[in-house]
C-alpha cells in the first residue's frame, strides 16, 4: 500500500475508533451532566442559598456503609500513642473527617464546619465525638495539630491525630477515601457519621455548612421509629 | 527714583512670579506624590489583606463560608485558595478560578492550553471536570461588581458564586485597597523570561567537594541540553500538532543555565549573588551547592523573590519566614532532632543516663546542630545533655582526657564533625572502652572508616535521613535508564538523581504554568505536584503542600555492617 492510499485507510479506522468512544460515552460523559440526582436538586432545598451554579450545589451526596477497620494506634495532638477503635468505639456518636493542616482550601471549610456546629451539637447530647486526622502525618506533627486545633477552637471532644504514613493509609483504604495518585491534592471532602458502635457509617461526599452538620447529626441520633404495623 | 521704583516693582514681580511657580510646581510634585503614595499604600494594606488575611486596622477578616459558617480568621484570605500568584489551584475536586488582574477585568474565557493539565493530567471528580468545562461566562468586572462579588458572591453576570467562596465584611477603603492589589496581581512575568529563552542558575561555593559538584552539574547541563533539543524541534514544528501541542507553543522557551561561582567568604556572598543577578536575572536557581550555612543564599532568594529550587545542602536556613527555597529536608537540624527523639523515647525519665555533645564551636555545621539537639532533649525528657567544644584539635584533646577522668562511662556521645571529624573519631578509638555508643551525622558515612576497627565501629550509630538501599522504588530505575543512555556517567547517585527529581519538577511544573510566567505560580505547581513527581529513590516519599518547604521529613538511625552495609536500627523517625 502506498503512502497516499493509506491515509484514507487511516482515516477510517480513527473514525471508527472515535466514533466507539463518543458512542460508549468515554468522551461525553464528562461533557454533559448525567446524573439525575444531582440535576434534580431544586434551588430552593438547597440551604446554601446557591440556585445558579447547579453544579457545585449538588445535594449532598449520602451514603450508607459498612467499614471494616483496622486496629491502629494514632497519636494525638499531645503527642500521645491512642488505641484508634477505643476512641471511635466509646458508645456513641462519632463524626470524622480527613484533613491536613496546610491544605489550602477545602480542609480549613471541612474543620470550620465541625467548628460552627459545635456549639449547637453541645446543646442536644453531651456525648459526641469529633475527630479529624491528618492525611499528610509527616508535615502534621502533634504540634502543628495543637496549632490548627486552637485556631478552630476546639473543645474537648474534638480529637486531633497523626500517626505513621502506613496507619493512615490503611485507615483511608478502610473508609474507601483513598485518592488517586498518592496525591494529597486530591483528596475528597469528606465526612462520615456514625450513631454508634455498630451502626452504619453515613458517608457525606462533598463541603457542609454548619446546618448541613447539625441536622445531619439530628437525623443521626434522634431515635428510629419503629416500623408500622399494618394492623 | 522712578527707575528704582520700576525695578523694584518688577523685582517684586519677578519674585512673586518665581512664587507663584514655585507653589504651583510644588502643588504639583505634592499630588504626584501624594497620588503615589495613596496608590503605594492602598497596593500595601491590599497585599496585607490578600495574602495574610489583615484589614487595614490590623483585624482579621471576618465573613461567612458555605452558606452559615461565619469566620473571624485571618487564615481564610485570598491567597489562602487563590494562591499567592491569583492564579487559582484545584484541591479535592474543587476548582478554584484564577484572580489575577487580567483574569478578573476581562471577560472570562478559556484558554485550552490552561486547562489542558487541568483536564487529562490531574485526577479529579467528574463535577471538577464538569465546572472546567461548563460554558459559564461572564463579562469583565469593574470595581463595583468585583466589591459586590467579595461582599455579596454575586458575579457581573448576576450569577451566584460557589457557596466555598466566602462572603467578606469589608469596609470601602479596604475594599479599594484590595482591588487596587487585584488590578495588578501577576499582571506581567517575573524577570527572568524573554520570549526565547527561560534563564536559571545554580550556585557553587568555593570550597564544596569537586566530584559532587560535578556530580550535580553534569545532569544538569544533560538535563538542559537534552529539553532544548525537544524544545527547539517543538519551536521549528509549530503546526505539527495543530490540536494539541501546538497550542503550548507561546510557552515554549530554551533553558539558558549559567553557573553563579561563589568566593570562600559567605559575607560576600550577598553582594556577589546580586551582581550576577544584576547582570542578568534568572527565574528561579535550580540546585546549587555551597559549604557551611545556607541562609545567605536562602536569604538572597527571599529578597528577589527568586524561587530556590532544592539545593543540596545540610544547613538550610533555620528561619521560619522562607516562602521562596524548597529543600530537600532540613539537613542537620532534622538529624539533630531526630537523634534526640531516638534516644529521649529510649532514655524516658531515666536521669542517671549521660549524654554528652561533641563540636568544633567556629562552625555552623557544629554549632547549629547541637543547639537543635539540646532544644530538642530539652523538650522532650529531663535529662540534660554536657558538651565538648573545642576549636582546634589539640583543645579537643584536652578537653576530652579532663572529662574522661571524671566520668569512666559514657552511655551516649553525639558528634557533630566537620573538618576534623576523622581526627575526632581517632581521638575517640584510643580508649574507647569507655564508650558504650557514638551518633553521628549521615554525612560522616562518606568519610573512609576503615582505619576503625570493627568493635569500634560497632558503636557507630548514624542518622540516616535517606531511603534504605533495600528499599524497593518501582520508578527509580527510570532515572537510571535516562542517565545511561544519555550516557552520563553515574559517580554520586544520590546527588545526581536528586538533581534528575528537581529538574524534572520543575520542567512538569513549568509545562503548568503554559505562558504565565509569574515565579509564584510556579512555585504553588511545584508544591502541588512534588508529591506525584517521579520519586528516584533516594528518599522514601517526597511531598510537599502549600508553604511545605522540605520534601522530606524524617530519618533512620542506622549501623554499619560488613561490607559497609545499612542495618536500619529504628523506624523512619519523624520528629
Amino acid at each position: 500500500m502506498s503512502g497516499l492510499q493509506a491515509v484514507p485507510f487511516f482515516s477510517a479506522i480513527l473514525l471508527l475508533v472515535n466514533c466507539q468512544m463518543v458512542c460508549s460515552g468515554e468522551m461525553t460523559q464528562s461533557w454533559v451532566l448525567s446524573d439525575s440526582k444531582l440535576m434534580a436538586n431544586s434551588p430552593q432545598e438547597d440551604p446554601r442559598g446557591n440556585q445558579n451554579e447547579k453544579i457545585s450545589a449538588a445535594v449532598p451526596e449520602f451514603s450508607e456503609n459498612f467499614y471494616d477497620l483496622p486496629n491502629l494506634t494514632l497519636i494525638d495532638k499531645t503527642g500521645r500513642e491512642v488505641d484508634f477503635l477505643q476512641v471511635i468505639d466509646y458508645g456513641g456518636p462519632v463524626m470524622l473527617q480527613f484533613i491536613f493542616a496546610t491544605c489550602s482550601s477545602i480542609c480549613p471549610v471541612l474543620s470550620a464546619s465541625f467548628a460552627s456546629a459545635q456549639p449547637v451539637l453541645d446543646t442536644l447530647k453531651a456525648s459526641y465525638r469529633l475527630i479529624s486526622i491528618s492525611i499528610d502525618p509527616e508535615q502534621d506533627t502533634p504540634q502543628k495539630l495543637d496549632a490548627y486545633a486552637n485556631r478552630f477552637k476546639a473543645g474537648n471532644n474534638w480529637y486531633f491525630f497523626t500517626g505513621n504514613r502506613k496507619d493512615i493509609d490503611s485507615l483511608l483504604k478502610a473508609f474507601n477515601a483513598a485518592y488517586p495518585g498518592s496525591n494529597k491534592m486530591y483528596h475528597k471532602p469528606l465526612t462520615f457519621m456514625r450513631s454508634q458502635v455498630n451502626a452504619p457509617w453515613i458517608r457525606i461526599e462533598r463541603l457542609l455548612s454548619k446546618n448541613d452538620i447539625v441536622t445531619a447529626y439530628k437525623k443521626l441520633i434522634e431515635p428510629q421509629p419503629l416500623p408500622k404495623s399494618n394492623q | 527714583m522712578g527707575s528704582r521704583f520700576l525695578t523694584s516693582r518688577a523685582g517684586k514681580f519677578g519674585v512673586s512670579l518665581l512664587l507663584i511657580i514655585s507653589m504651583a510646581f510644588s502643588g504639583y510634585w505634592a499630588m504626584q506624590f501624594y497620588g503615589m503614595y495613596k496608590n503605594s499604600s492602598q497596593l500595601s494594606f491590599g497585599e496585607r489583606i490578600y495574602n495574610q488575611g489583615l484589614d487595614s486596622s490590623g483585624s482579621p477578616l471576618q465573613g461567612r463560608t458555605e452558606g452559615d459558617i461565619d469566620f473571624k480568621d485571618a487564615n481564610f484570605n485570598c491567597a489562602q485558595c487563590h494562591r499567592r500568584s491569583g492564579y487559582g489551584s484545584s484541591e479535592g475536586g474543587n476548582y478554584v478560578l484564577p484572580i489575577t488582574g487580567a483574569s478578573l477585568f476581562n471577560p472570562r474565557s478559556f484558554d485550552r492550553a490552561d486547562l489542558f493539565k487541568k483536564l487529562f493530567k490531574e485526577s479529579q471528580s467528574k463535577l471538577f471536570w464538569a465546572r472546567m468545562r461548563s460554558a459559564y461566562q461572564r463579562p469583565a468586572y469593574t470595581e463595583e461588581s468585583l466589591a459586590k462579588a467579595i461582599r455579596k458572591g454575586i458575579d457581573p453576570s448576576g450569577r451566584t458564586l460557589n457557596p466555598l467562596m466566602p462572603r467578606y465584611q469589608i469596609s470601602d477603603r479596604d475594599m479599594s485597597g484590595l482591588i487596587a492589589y487585584l488590578k495588578n496581581l501577576s499582571s506581567q512575568n517575573d524577570p527572568g523570561i524573554d520570549n526565547q529563552s527561560i534563564y536559571f542558575a545554580t550556585v557553587v561555593g568555593k570550597g564544596v567537594d569537586a566530584d559532587s559538584k560535578n556530580a550535580m552539574l553534569s545532569t544538569i547541563t544533560k538535563f538542559v541540553e537534552w529539553l532544548n533539543l525537544e524544545t527547539k524541534g517543538n519551536q521549528d514544528h509549530p503546526n505539527f500538532s495543530p490540536n494539541y501541542r501546538s497550542d503550548f507553543a507561546k510557552a515554549f522557551r530554551l533553558w539558558q543555565h549559567d553557573i553563579w561561582e561563589l568566593s570562600e567568604n559567605p559575607a560576600d556572598w550577598p553582594k556577589e549573588l546580586q551582581a550576577y543577578y544584576d547582570k542578568k536575572p534568572v527565574f528561579a536557581l535550580i540546585g546549587g551547592m555551597a559549604p557551611g550555612d545556607w541562609t545567605p543564599i536562602h536569604r538572597f532568594c527571599e529578597q528577589n523573590h527568586l524561587p530556590c529550587l532544592f539545593p543540596i545542602t545540610e544547613l538550610p536556613a533555620q528561619e521560619q519566614s522562607g516562602h521562596y527555597s524548597i529543600y530537600f529536608n532540613a539537613g542537620l537540624a532534622l538529624e539533630a532532632q531526630a537523634i534526640a527523639k531516638y534516644l529521649s523515647k529510649e532514655i524516658k525519665g531515666d536521669t542517671t543516663d549521660s549524654i554528652v555533645q561533641i563540636y568544633r564551636d567556629e562552625e555552623a555545621q557544629g554549632q547549629i546542630p547541637a543547639n537543635i539537639f539540646n532544644a530538642a532533649m530539652s523538650a522532650e525528657s529531663p535529662l540534660k545533655s554536657e558538651k565538648i567544644s573545642y576549636k582546634k584539635i589539640e583543645d579537643f584533646r584536652q578537653a576530652w582526657s579532663e572529662y574522661k577522668q571524671n566520668h569512666s562511662h559514657i552511655r551516649s556521645l553525639v558528634i557533630w564533625p566537620d573538618k576534623l571529624g576523622t581526627e575526632v573519631l581517632t581521638e575517640l578509638a584510643l580508649q574507647p572502652e569507655a564508650i558504650e555508643r557514638i551518633f553521628l551525622p549521615s554525612g560522616m558515612l562518606q568519610k573512609d572508616l576503615s582505619t576503625f576497627s570493627k568493635d569500634f565501629i560497632a558503636k557507630l550509630i548514624f542518622a540516616y535521613p535517606y531511603e534504605l538501599p533495600t528499599a524497593y522504588h518501582p520508578h527509580a530505575f527510570r532515572v537510571r535508564a535516562w542517565m545511561n543512555t544519555r550516557r552520563l556517567p553515574i559517580t554520586n547517585d544520590r546527588i545526581q538523581f536528586n538533581s534528575y527529581y528537581a529538574l524534572n519538577l520543575l520542567q512538569y511544573s513549568l509545562e503548568h504554568v503554559v505562558d504565565h510566567f509569574s515565579r509564584d505560580y510556579l512555585l504553588e505547581y511545584i508544591e502541588h505536584e512534588a508529591e506525584n513527581a517521579l520519586n528516584p529513590g533516594t528518599f522514601p516519599r517526597l511531598s510537599l503542600g502549600p508553604e511545605q518547604r522540605f520534601a522530606s521529613k524524617g530519618a533512620y538511625l542506622v549501623q554499619l555492617g560488613s561490607n559497609r552495609s545499612i542495618i536500619p536500627i529504628s523506624d523512619w523517625i519523624v520528629p
